[in-house]
């Protein structure tokens, strides 16, 4: 049986698979999509490429559509298309020619059957080119949903108009995406690039690594355990794997470069990892790719999973932090004590293209918040900004730490100095970034559920109670933990959660995988669309629910322990 | 931001993190020092170097970690694991060489040899950077440059690109000495240009020119200054300029560094009292801080007498500090009675000028009212750490061959690669415009009579340039598989009848895979019975370093480990690992033989940087560069894919010891 790759393969590639990924989803039917964050994403994605067709229409009058029937039957509509002149393709097939053809005997030289094919979504006429047609060919444009292009996706063109390449006998030599620059469904925008630069990458993807990934059993293809792992669909795989085999990956925060140097030492499980001894410990640390001291801990770690004890340092993201959860295992943070907790924000404006900064003091002092109304008093705020992150530094004497919420706050920053270089405050913005901890991390290590950034003043507080009081065991899940909470308390457990825990049970969601099934939704709240009012009604409850359960939580938690609490904070 | 501005804050920067970093490095315990390499535990003190009574030496257990012979360091009493000021406090030493667990020490002070008792504990530490003169010579460079009249205005234009190129007269015949159509042409530009730069790829003869153009210059009577990146090329320069015919009386250099490669005859220079009354027909070579005495003189001078305090950095927000320095340097440049460069040298020859930074430049620039810049811009760039931060890569040869098109000559015909080695670097770095001499044309590696079986395609005359693979992931900055073939093929190669010193070299990019290679060198001789005084002569003698190191430097075959696999440090190391000049600097030092040693991950590899980046405005150039940069790798591991071996089980065999030498069967 042939086996199809297909630009797909390539967008998600060099997106993000791991080899597992790569070898399921060639040789694999593709599981149903029900996570309503991808419907909702593909849903947007049909209408951008809609609303561009219309736009193609407007300029060249006609556009042929190639949707309906098998591959093979619109991959030969598509050549005669082609060859007919046709101004504008959309969704034709290339089969992938001669192109396609080398690579899949090289393939089969490795005993695969494999097609190399893809579904375009337009292929524009280029008059003037020289190809097999005449005196005209085509060059291929995909339209994504993102604001700007990345590499995957123009990884997928060159892919495409390698096939191309294969039918025509020329390549174009650029390719496009059409983006939005203003979110999706906003204003849309043609973004070119070279494909030449591309070529050594998708070459040898798909001439060396591809036919040498696929000839291997899926048995013989490695697997690790990472953080990314809780949302693949086949992490079930390999999460059995792992627990079959006892793997090393199961400690959270292994990576793969120290997995391989414990193998090399003959170390293969958790339990040999954990009755390692210190010569041989020492031989890893001064092998492994990071230091002694991540070795230690690693090892240290094991030890305590054989045990059964708690340790630190685990994430609900995390495969082997689930897996421990699943068996009652405590999670806990440690914290640094002392210190002036600073909580710093900036919101953007993405159609002006501007952002506005303020810093929140959490403790006794008031928040400060130094804010733009307008474009035209971004500079102004950066500079109140600034002003007050030099106060910080002034008065704490450098002992503070700086909270931010992700978002690559510190590369906008940076971007923002960049744009306003205040003479003198270089020192301060790099003060700034280098005193910064992500605070969604850090909560989501720290906490047993997924706590996101709706109020992130609040945040930081219940971050700082936290460092004492979670209870032990804990429960499983998240939902456990709240309700774990409210028992303890003596108090109704929290009415948003319950509501999504309905919704979740509605939809055959896993109540705990609810809230990382609904973060695509937080992103794309802006562009809620009247298709899923279920969704979106449910995104909007999340939302406003949120600050509520991290109230609650925060009640609870002084409810449980009042004491601790107290200690916590002196 | 200004461009002075940029240049000084990057300055500043770069030295304020070199020595952080340093001092808060001798702030651990020896112990944690000693694990990143940065110092040697548990020195044995052994006693005098025979007569050499300056030269100490030393034994130490394991591996030298990051020190070489020529580094300076630190000598400490390792009873009391000092660490911080006690280290700082220590004497201050020259290494003189490592070998197995062996190392000789130049100690400067010849009162401390008192408390060296055989048997004494001893730690050695890297020193910290103390360049405060040097950074004070840069900074007045780049004050002089900025707001002197002269010779400022004319180091103004010529870093704006509108220097005027007038001729200095006819073009003088070209000497006998001297072929082809490029080097010709560079002389004839070098002789009538008061500005000329001449790209020399590997191999192509630019340190022969260079000899050449002095030689004539010399013969017209002129001062003659030569400067240098380090004292290694100062003294490659003047072994040429003896070569070429300059006697020895007419050549002098301001002493500095590791001198016993310099040629003899040689004027031994005070800087100082040279610059008072430089004579014509003579050549002084110096570093650029020396080229920069006259300038340091009448500045500091000027500074003596200012009434303006120099201002401190501490207690001041930074804008106060960089407006106080300005005002500073403006009064002391305009109070200062500055020389003229005409009364100081004729002509400034600077080599390795792809390597000098603006402010490094300019210390010599000012010194002569002519230049000739020799370099290449395609191997390695300045080493500036704050570049990322001020956007300060360009070296001042880069900038030159930039601005003034007119006056560069790219060298054209290199002596050193054959044909085949030729190619690569040829079309990837130098539009196709590198071609190899017909004596390198068709130059042929000879491997040894007897080589094992599995090395016997590697080391055939053909292909000279090959990929050895080596599967294996997840290594970061050493690979011991990696180095265990490198070793062994080096120890084959030597065992054939190879000269250690002449003939082989290996390279890696870091310093942790030349120590592993060292090491399995040293286990596999062992094994194989190598007596130890031919051992150590081999240790002594063969290279193993780094690819930077190596810069300006050849041999018949070079062994090249690319050691990375790990995704995490390919991404995260990836400017440095993934840099094209580095690359082109580690392929082409072969004569003969090139040998890469590498996992297919290397190559295989996307930096994360760069699927996550943005491909619009700077960010989008960023990404350009940086693929552009992983291209060069990839497409040279795509022209290699009927050349490369996978000799990972080999690898694996002599790792677990079953390895069979047939030699010896």
């Amino acid at each position: 049986m042939a086996h199809s790759v297909t630009g797909l393969h390539i967008y998600y590639y060099f997106g993000h698979l791991c080899d597992y990924q790569a070898w399921r989803t060639v040789f694999e039917k593709r599981p149903p999509i029900d996570d309503p964050g991808l419907l909702l994403l593909l849903e947007q994605g049909r209408r951008n490429e809609a609303a561009w067709v219309e736009h193609l229409r407007e300029v060249h009058g006609e556009v042929l559509s190639l949707q309906g029937g098998t591959m093979e039957e619109r991959a030969e509509r598509t050549l005669a298309a082609m060859r007919a002149g046709a101004a504008v393709l959309h969704n034709g097939v290339l089969d992938g020619g001669p192109a396609g053809q080398t690579l899949a005997t090289r393939a089969a030289g490795r005993g695969l059957d494999l097609r190399f094919r893809g579904e375009t979504d337009l292929l524009i006429r280029v008059d003037g080119m020289q190809s097999a047609f005449g005196t005209w060919g085509y060059r291929v444009v995909d339209v994504k949903s993102s604001r700007t292009g990345r590499l995957p996706q123009f990884m997928q063109v060159a892919y495409y108009d390698r096939l191309l390449e294969g039918v025509q006998g020329a390549s174009h030599g650029r390719g496009s995406v059409i983006v939005f620059p203003d979110g999706s469904g906003g204003r849309a925008q043609e973004e070119f690039f070279d494909l030449e630069p591309l070529a050594p990458s998708l070459t040898l993807f798909l001439e060396e690594h591809l036919p040498e990934l696929l000839a291997r059993k899926p048995e013989e293809i490695a697997y690790h355990l990472a953080p990314h792992c809780a949302h693949c669909l086949w992490n079930d795989h390999c999460r059995t794997r792992a627990e079959t085999e006892r793997d090393l990956s199961l400690v959270p925060g292994m990576q793969p470069g120290h997995r391989r140097a414990f193998r090399r030492a003959g170390i293969d499980t958790l339990e040999a990892l954990a009755g390692v001894t210190e010569p041989v410990l020492e031989a890893v640390a001064r092998e492994a790719p990071s230091g002694g001291d991540t070795v230690r801990r690693l090892h240290a770690q094991a030890l305590t999973l054989r045990d059964g004890a708690a340790r630190p340092r685990m994430s609900l993201r995390d495969a082997g932090a689930l897996w421990l959860l699943e068996r009652n295992r405590v999670v806990r943070e440690p914290f640094e004590a002392n210190r002036l907790a600073v909580l710093v924000d900036l919101a953007g404006d993405a159609v002006a293209g501007t952002e506005s900064a303020w810093v929140v003091r959490v403790g006794d002092h008031p928040p400060q918040k130094f804010h733009a109304g307008d474009a035209r008093e971004e500079e102004l705020a950066f500079a109140r900004f600034l002003d007050g992150m030099a106060r910080v530094h002034e008065r704490t004497k450098g002992r503070f730490t700086v909270f931010h919420d992700g978002g690559g706050l510190d590369r906008r920053l940076e971007r923002l100095f960049e744009k306003y270089p205040a003479e003198g405050r270089g020192e301060i913005v790099r003060e700034t970034i280098g005193r910064m901890v992500d605070m969604a991390a850090l909560l989501r290590r720290s906490f047993l559920f997924p706590v996101t950034t709706a109020a992130p003043r609040d945040e930081v507080e219940l971050y700082l109670q936290a460092g004492g009081i979670l209870p032990e065991p804990a429960p499983a899940t998240p939902l456990g933990l709240a309700t774990h909470l409210a028992e303890t308390a003596g108090v109704a457990p929290d009415e948003g959660l319950a509501e999504l825990t309905e919704a979740a049970a509605r939809i055959g969601i896993r109540p705990d995988a609810l809230p990382e099934r609904l973060e695509p939704f937080i992103a794309l709240r802006m562009h809620a669309e009247r298709r899923h009012p279920f969704w979106m009604a449910l995104v909007e409850d999340l939302q406003i629910r949120r600050l509520a359960r991290l109230q609650t939580a925060l009640r609870l938690l002084r409810m449980a322990a009042p004491e601790r609490t107290e200690a916590a904070h002196a | 931001m200004l461009e002075f501005d940029r240049h000084k804050r990057a300055l500043d920067l770069e030295f304020r993190l070199q020595r952080s970093e340093a001092l808060h490095n001798l702030e651990r315990p020896p112990a944690e020092r000693a694990e990143t390499g940065r110092a040697l535990v548990d020195l044995i003190y052994q006693g005098r170097d025979g007569r050499r009574t300056s030269h100490h030496i030393f034994l130490f257990p394991g591996q030298p970690g990051r020190f070489r012979a020529g580094d300076h360091a630190l000598l400490s009493f390792a009873a009391a694991d000092p660490a911080g000021a006690a280290v700082l406090e220590g004497y201050p030493v020259e290494i003189d060489s490592i070998a197995g667990e062996r190392i000789i020490v130049f100690l400067r002070r010849g009162e401390a040899g008192e408390e060296l008792t055989p048997g004494s504990r001893w730690i050695l530490d890297e020193r910290p950077p103390s360049w405060q003169p040097n950074y004070q010579r840069l900074s007045n460079a780049l004050a002089l440059a900025e707001y002197s009249v002269r010779p400022g205005s004319r180091l103004r234009a010529l870093l704006q690109g509108e220097l005027p190129l007038l001729s200095l007269g006819d073009p003088e015949n070209p000497p006998a000495d001297l072929a082809g159509v490029r080097a010709q042409e560079a002389f004839g530009m070098a002789m009538t240009r008061p500005l000329a730069a001449v790209q020399g790829p590997p191999g192509t003869g630019k340190t022969y020119l260079l000899a050449r153009v002095a030689r004539a210059l010399l013969d017209q009577g002129l001062r003659v200054v030569l400067c240098a990146f380090t004292h290694r090329a100062i003294n490659n320069a003047l072994h040429a300029l003896v070569d070429a015919g300059v006697p020895p009386a007419q050549l002098g250099k301001v002493r500095g560094g590791d001198e016993r490669d310099l040629p003899p005859g040689i004027t031994d220079l005070n800087r100082r009292a040279y610059w008072q009354k430089p004579p014509g027909g003579f050549l002084a070579a110096m570093t650029v801080y020396g080229a920069f005495e006259p300038y340091s003189r009448a500045l500091g001078i000027s500074a003596s007498r200012t009434t303006l305090p120099y201002p401190e950095r501490d207690g001041r927000d930074e804008q106060s500090f960089w407006d106080a320095l300005d005002l500073y340097n403006r009064r002391v440049v305009s109070g200062a009675r500055l020389p003229q460069p005409e009364t100081l040298a004729d002509v400034v020859l600077l080599d390795e000028s792809s390597q000098l930074t603006i402010p490094m430049a300019l210390c010599a620039l000012a010194c002569a009212p002519r230049v000739v810049l020799f370099g290449d811009h395609a191997q390695l760039p300045p080493v500036n750490p704050a570049a990322a931060h001020y956007d300060t890569h360009q070296s001042i040869f880069h900038l030159v061959a930039e601005r003034y098109p007119e006056t560069f000559v790219r060298l054209n015909e290199t002596h050193r690669m054959n044909a085949e080695l030729c190619t690569y670097p040829g079309e990837a770095f130098y539009a196709s415009d590198l071609h190899p001499s017909p004596a390198a044309r068709d130059r042929t590696f000879a491997a040894p009579d007897e080589v094992p079986a599995v090395y016997a395609p590697i080391l055939a005359p053909h292909p000279a340039s090959v990929l050895v693979e080596v599967r294996h992931e997840g290594q970061a900055q050493e690979a011991p598989l990696e180095a265990l073939l490198a070793a062994d093929l080096a120890l084959t190669l030597l065992e054939g009848g190879l000269d250690p010193r002449r003939d082989l070299a290996i390279l890696a990019p870091h310093r942790r895979q030349t120590s592993a290679i060292r090491t399995a060198f040293e286990r596999l001789a062992a094994t194989r019975g190598v007596a130890r005084a031919r051992l150590d002569a081999w240790l002594g003698d063969l290279l193993v370093d780094t690819v930077d190191r190596m810069q300006g430097q050849e041999r018949d075959v070079i062994l090249y480990s690319l050691t990375a696999s790990d995704p995490g440090t390919l991404d995260h190391e990836g400017d440095f690992l993934f840099l094209p000049n580095r690359f082109n600097v580690a392929i082409t030092r072969a004569r003969r033989k090139l040998i890469v040693l590498g996992s297919p991950h290397y190559f295989r590899h996307v930096p994360r940087a760069l699927t996550t980046a943005g491909w619009q405005g700077e960010d989008g150039a960023l990404s350009r560069r940086r693929l552009d940069a992983v291209n060069v790798l990839k497409r040279w591991y795509l022209d290699h894919r009927d050349r490369r071996f996978d000799l990972t089980a080999h690898a694996e065999s002599l790792a677990s010891g079953t390895a069979k030498n047939p030699l010896r069967a």
